[in-house]
């Protein structure tokens, strides 16, 4: 068997993380900072696809970076799927609190993220159709259905984060895409 | 024996379905394993018209970066914690020095007693 270039990648990604994390528990806390940096990103776009509101995804994101900074001690394994999975729980809280209180997506505030006024209409309207969709997902299809469509990671990174198996993360995300299909096609087909 | 009737199953709403469903070779081409080019009939294409708008919002959302505020915001926010702790202990309750202090001075008093009764 052959080790392809992005496994190889992801063993030296591991290896800086561990070298970063035992300066931050030396007591360098600027160090913290790159692993932010680095990770901050496809973190906070699960949030956003997952929460479909920027605000909640920042503060999940913040929060999510506190714990993982006051548990730095206990990282076992690669630190990107730690911190991952720290993230994706509190979506998966925020989402639970969220449909208890009855909040729908449609209360949340969503600042317009496109720049070109011609379309900016038809995607906003495309954007919440989207999210209204999503929403109505159950959580394992949702999150398989961002973790590819939205964050565009491989079936193999999905089954690592997940720590599941390819074939059922492929079963997720088909379900997912006919159950989104169901839900959207009358209005865009 | 009973007159059974034959199960008949219950009728389904009829479905409105505008866009075919997604076949396994459209779910593939969604998976990025077969190109467009091998999706060969026009419902299949009709389909993979229906995700090129999803999909094209979709990536509207991957090109979303972390606003740079919220980066700041959180190492910010780190200095009002104090340093990285160390693991808690799992379970175990925690003994202060002079508690261990007193607790080995018992437990080499114990020894020696026993030793001493041994030596007799």
């Amino acid at each position: 068997m052959t080790t392809s270039a992005s496994q190889v990648e992801l063993v030296d990604q591991a290896d800086a993380d561990q070298e970063i994390i035992a300066q931050v528990l030396a007591g360098s806390k600027d160090a913290f900072g790159v692993l932010i940096q680095r990770y901050s990103d496809p973190l906070y776009r699960h949030a956003l696809g997952m929460t479909g509101s920027p605000d909640v995804a920042e503060d999940i994101l913040q929060a999510s970076f506190i714990k993982a900074y006051q548990h730095l001690g206990e990282v076992r394994g690669r630190f990107d799927a730690w911190v991952f999975r720290i993230v994706a729980n509190s979506c998966k809280d925020w989402l639970k609190n969220i449909r208890r209180t009855h909040v729908s997506y449609e209360e949340d505030d969503q600042p317009s993220s496109f720049a070109t006024p011609e379309e900016e209409m038809d995607r906003n309207e495309l954007r919440t159709d989207l999210e209204y969709a999503l929403a109505r997902l159950p959580e394992s299809l949702r999150e398989a259905f961002v973790m590819k469509h939205v964050e565009g990671r491989s079936y193999e990174e999905m089954a690592v984060l997940l720590e599941t198996t390819v074939g059922a993360l492929k079963m997720r995300v088909h379900r997912a895409r006919e159950s989104l299909q169901a839900l959207l096609e009358e209005k865009y087909a | 024996m009973t007159d059974e009737t034959p199960e008949v199953p219950a009728p389904e709403k009829p479905i409105h379905r505008k866009t075919p469903i997604a076949t396994p070779l459209v779910q593939a081409w969604l998976d990025g394993e077969e190109t467009r080019d091998h999706l060969a009939t026009a419902d299949e294409q009709e389909t993979a018209e229906f995700w090129s708008k999803i999909n094209n919002e979709a990536a509207q959302l991957k090109r979303r970066n972390t606003p740079i505020h919220v980066q700041s915001r959180i190492l910010n926010s780190l200095t009002d914690i104090p340093a990285v702790p160390d693991p808690p202990p799992s379970g175990g309750m925690k003994l202060s020095t002079p508690v261990m202090v007193i607790g080995g001075v018992v437990i080499l008093a114990i020894g020696a007693l026993l030793g001493f009764m041994l030596v007799r």
